[in-house]
């Protein structure tokens, strides 16, 4: 995974080099709330979005255009499930249940930014690393614990618009896939919003 | 306005902010213990409940409280676990007889309670001879007289459950004193059921829990039936 993370940030830095346009040093910080959508096996364990969830960003512009940073993140997903009688396979259960996932998001991100010059400046960009996701499930007093380390890829959109010398807002979304740890996938895509200072 | 930043560090105060504005809105679970109440039952599905008639329920509950503990369940339920553990037995079809060694039921009820604030594995069939070797009904199965320290339940399947919290388990074993193994030195049991719940709450609300959840274990356990 390491070895990816120094791939892309390799070969971010050989853009940047190759660009031509001149060398910025710039560094960046980035706040954001995120509401997350789950997709996929995530939304056959819980289907509730998550309104719960934040990320932070630091990183540098190597040109004007192209930033590499590190990002975490934290997103719950929750879900209650009413009194219901669960058959297994030797045993019958009855009670409530209360689904968690906690995911953290622990990546490299690099973006490319258009319009450098302009108040609003969208950007693409592609994150990689790992996910730390922890899958629970109570019933009753008893809980049911699912921990796994996921690579995955994250690719995504977004925009930011400038508001102060070095204050902007920051709105965009990512498609989150972790790929199968542990027997399990998951996917979900993140809406956030937020501010970054570039400085 | 222009918004400035000095030396960088509003991210650092938003970076702490927000996930504790986060963190402060961390989604419940459970708002009563109520909530937290956990029916299970598990059975023999080699046995025939059908082709049983009878059944002997001693009238009291053991408290399984392990040596230089003390006893934290009180006894103001046990009657009305007792009586409706009966009623619901009776409804299905069976019929209670009383303590006759020379006569005994098919099966025998046994109403066993814990607490715990433990996590682990509880239910080791081996305390069995310990908390209701006494009782005088076995005097009547064959081989009953002979069976002694270590004899515990034999059960078909594992029925673990890990303990968190402190909460009260109350187990209702049905036993077929018949069949016994004697190399194994176990009596069967046919069925099982654990109610597990936080040592919480009380009076009107504690006894509608009691009653709903020794309902709901013979609900989920339809084989339990014996009416023609």
């Amino acid at each position: 995974m390491m070895k990816n993370i120094g791939y892309i940030v390799a070969g971010l830095s050989l853009m940047a080099s190759l660009n031509g346009t001149a060398q910025v040093v710039d560094y960046y910080s980035t706040v954001n709330y995120g509401i997350s959508v789950p997709l996929g096996e995530t939304r056959d364990f819980i289907s509730n979005t998550s309104f719960r969830g934040f990320s932070f960003e630091f990183g540098r512009f190597f040109t004007e255009e192209i930033s590499v940073g590190f990002l975490f993140a934290w997103s719950v997903f929750h879900e209650s499930f009413p009194r219901d009688t669960y058959e297994f396979e030797e045993l019958t259960l009855t009670g409530n249940v209360y689904r968690y996932i906690n995911a953290f998001p622990l990546m490299a991100v690099g973006r490319y930014h258009f319009s450098p010059d302009s108040k609003f400046r969208p950007y693409l960009g592609l994150a990689s690393g790992t996910y730390v996701i922890n899958k629970v499930s109570d019933l009753g007093v008893h809980r049911y614990e699912h921990k796994n380390w996921h690579f995955g890829l994250a690719p995504e959109a977004g925009l930011i618009i400038g508001i102060g010398a070095e204050a902007y807002v920051n709105m965009g979304a990512h498609y989150n896939h972790a790929f199968k740890s542990g027997g399990d996938t998951h996917s979900w895509l993140s809406i956030q919003a937020g501010v970054t200072f570039i400085y | 306005m222009k918004i400035t930043n000095p030396k960088g560090i509003i991210p650092w105060f938003l970076i702490i902010a927000i996930p504790v504005s986060i963190l402060s809105c961390y989604p419940g679970g459970p708002s009563n213990a109520e909530d937290m109440d956990l029916v299970g039952t598990s059975h023999d599905k080699e046995f025939n409940f059908s082709a049983v008639s009878s059944f002997s329920l001693p009238d009291t509950i053991v408290h399984m409280v392990a040596d230089g503990e003390e006893d934290e369940l009180g006894r103001d339920y046990d009657s009305l676990i007792i009586g409706r553990v009966r009623d619901q037995m009776i409804s299905h079809g069976y019929n209670e007889e009383p303590l006759d060694t020379l006569n005994p039921a098919d099966i025998v009820l046994l109403i066993s309670a814990m607490s715990s604030t433990n996590s682990g594995v509880f239910f080791d069939p081996s305390w069995w001879w310990g908390y209701w070797g006494w009782w005088p009904g076995w005097g009547g199965y064959p081989g009953g007289p002979v069976w002694g320290p270590g004899w515990g339940m034999g059960f078909p399947v594992g029925f673990p459950v890990y303990l968190n919290y402190t909460t009260g388990t109350l187990f209702i074993t049905m036993v077929d004193p018949e069949n016994t193994d004697i190399d194994e030195k176990t009596i069967a049991v046919t069925w099982l059921a654990a109610i597990n719940s936080l040592l919480q709450g009380g009076g009107q609300y504690t006894e509608q829990r009691i009653t709903d959840n020794i309902d709901q274990a013979f609900k989920q356990s339809p084989y339990l039936n014996n009416n023609q």
